[in-house]
Formats: structure tokens, sequence, C-alpha cells
């Protein structure tokens, strides 16, 4: 039987760029393909020679760069999906589970008002149960396979799309701006309130998502058994 | 029209190995002989395209994978249909009668 695990490491390029924790499973299910279908040539008749060149074309067209595009995407996403995105949307709906209980429970969020009439509503009770958010996203992404980076980003999940909105909102603001002369821009008002609301709904509540992350991480190294 | 024809050959493999799954779970090398074998050899899967799709129906959670231990000894990454999956059949083969039943219709039509 010839050695289809290497063959396939030697010709299909994309397995250089696919993250380590899928390459191996790829390359294995693969060869057991190349495996099962050698035999059914063979048994059909064809020479040893005939069959592993068979087998060879099968590896060149996985090879082929529109296949390694598809399979690259896929597993990218196959991997994004599972270890970010969905460990992400569980950190945020956690968080805004546990922002909806404290409102619930008649806990303000402390509100700071500025001299430019600015101000920032901080709920600062949410912010001590955000680690537990920032662990659970973690956690799920270790489950679901994700390295240490992974579950830190996932934990940032919430910071990303509070950020997204103001830079959109900024953004839109400032097209509206251009197409509507009267529109009052004021841009030293929008820059401190961009950069307030940034700090307040994105950077400062990354900070205890990203510590419950970290805290997750870190435990779980230490859990794991001495080889 | 390039999309159309990609959308056609996609969806009809997707229902295609939909189908076979819905029965049992099969590893991929199965899936694309069961497939060419129940065509009569007029659908065709090759690596490069049955991979890629059964890691899409994989991401899009309608299919689970698992690597298991066959009779032979051997291990497969075998791929069963999830319920998920099994729901998104139904529709699927609607979808496909409705637009064969279309299509027959122009042709039919062309042809009178």
């Amino acid at each position: 039987m010839p050695d289809w695990k290497k063959l396939i490491c030697e010709q299909v390029g994309v397995l250089r760029v696919c993250p380590a924790e899928f390459t191996e499973e790829l390359v294995r299910e693969w060869a057991s393909h190349l495996e099962e279908s050698f035999e059914t040539f063979l048994s059909e008749g064809l020479s040893f020679g005939e069959a592993y060149q068979r087998g060879l074309q099968q590896i060149r067209q996985l090879a082929g760069a529109r296949s390694q595009v598809r399979i690259l995407q896929e597993v990218l996403m196959r991997g994004f999906t599972k270890q970010v995105a969905l460990p992400g949307l569980v950190t945020f709906a956690l968080a805004m589970a546990f922002g909806g209980a404290l409102d619930f429970a008649g806990i303000p969020p402390r509100t700071i008002l500025f001299s430019n009439g600015l101000f920032l509503s901080l709920p600062t009770s949410l912010f001590c149960v955000l680690p537990l958010c920032g662990a659970a996203g973690a956690f799920i992404s270790r489950r679901n396979g994700g390295g240490p980076l992974q579950r830190i980003t996932a934990s940032l999940f919430l910071p990303a799309i509070m950020g997204s909105l103001f830079t959109v909102g900024v953004i839109a603001g400032w097209i509206t701006s251009r197409i509507v002369p009267s529109y009052g821009w004021n841009w030293s008002l929008v820059v401190r309130a961009f950069a307030l609301w940034l700090t307040g709904y994105a950077i400062l509540p990354a900070i205890p998502l990203v510590l419950g992350s970290v805290a997750e991480v870190k435990l779980s190294s230490m859990r794991k058994p001495a080889v | 029209m390039a999309s159309v024809s990609t959308q056609i050959k996609r969806g009809s493999a997707e229902l295609a190995v939909l189908t076979l799954l819905a029965g049992q779970p099969l590893h991929g090398y199965e899936i694309a002989k069961r497939i060419e074998e129940q065509s009569r050899g007029v659908l065709r899967f090759d690596m490069a395209s049955l991979y890629p799709m059964l890691y899409r129906l994989e991401r899009k959670a309608w299919v689970k994978a698992e690597w298991q231990t066959l009779a032979n000894g051997r291990r497969r990454r075998c791929y069963r249909l999830t319920t998920l999956g099994r729901r998104q059949l139904a529709p699927l083969r609607k979808e496909w009668r409705a637009f064969f039943k279309a299509l027959q219709n122009v042709t039919e039509f062309q042809n009178a």
C-alpha cells in the first residue's frame, strides 16, 4: 500500500496553512479515502501502477488551486465558528442576561456626567460578573478545540460588537454631514464622545472579560496531567 | 449565470449526500461510492469536491462527523445526519421537486 499520508502532505499545500488541529485529521481522512479507492481499483483488475496513478490523480485534484481555496475556506470557517463565534455569542448572551438581571433587581448603572455635556453610564456591578462570562466563553471554545488565542478572542466578542457599533455610527454621521450641509457635525464633540464611549463600553468591559478568559486558560493548563 | 450553475451543482450534491446520510452514517469514500452506484455512474464525486462539501455541511451543523473503528479494525471519519440536517431535508426535497417540475414544464412547452 502506498504511503498516502506522505503523498498528501507533499502535494497538498493547503495543509501548510491550515490550523494544526485540523491538519492531522484532514490527512487521516483523505488517506483513508485513498486507501479504500486504491483497494477498489485493484479489485476491479487495475494493476498496482494504474491504481497508484489514479490515487495520485485524486491527490492532484485536491492540490488544485480551486479545491485548496474551498478546503481552506471551509476548514477555517469550521474552526472560527466553533472556537470563536459560538463561544463569543455565548459570552455576549451571558453578559446581556446578567445585565438584564441586574436591571430587574433594581441595581442601576453608575452614571458619570462630564462638564462638556457628555455622560457615561457604567454598569459597574455587571463588570464584576463579566470575568465569569469571559471564562464561560473560553471554556466553550476550549471544549471545541480552541487554543489560548481563540479562547481569549472569543471573550472579546461583546467589546468588539460595541466598538464596531460606535465606529459605524461615527462613519455614518460623518457621511451624513458631508451630504447634509447644515448637519452641525461638531468634530471636537464627536471625537470626545467616541473616545469616551469606546473606553466605557468596549475597552473597560474587555478588561474583566479578558481576565476571566485568561484565568480559564491558566486554570485549564494547570489541570493538565503531567506527561 | 455561472453562479446559478454552481448553486445547482452544489444544491443537488448536498441533497444527494443528506438523503444518503438519512439512511445511515457513512464515511467519505462510502458516500462517493454509493452516489456513483445509485446514480449508475451519472453522478461522480472526486475528493476535491466531496470533502469541501462535507466540511461545509458540518459547519452548518447539518451533519456531524466522528471517528469510528469499523469491523475490519480501520478508523474512518463517519458522517451522520443531525436533527438540524434532517429538518433541512424535507424542504430541500420539495424545492428540488418543484425545480425539476418547472424545468420539465419549460422544456415541454418549448418542444410543443
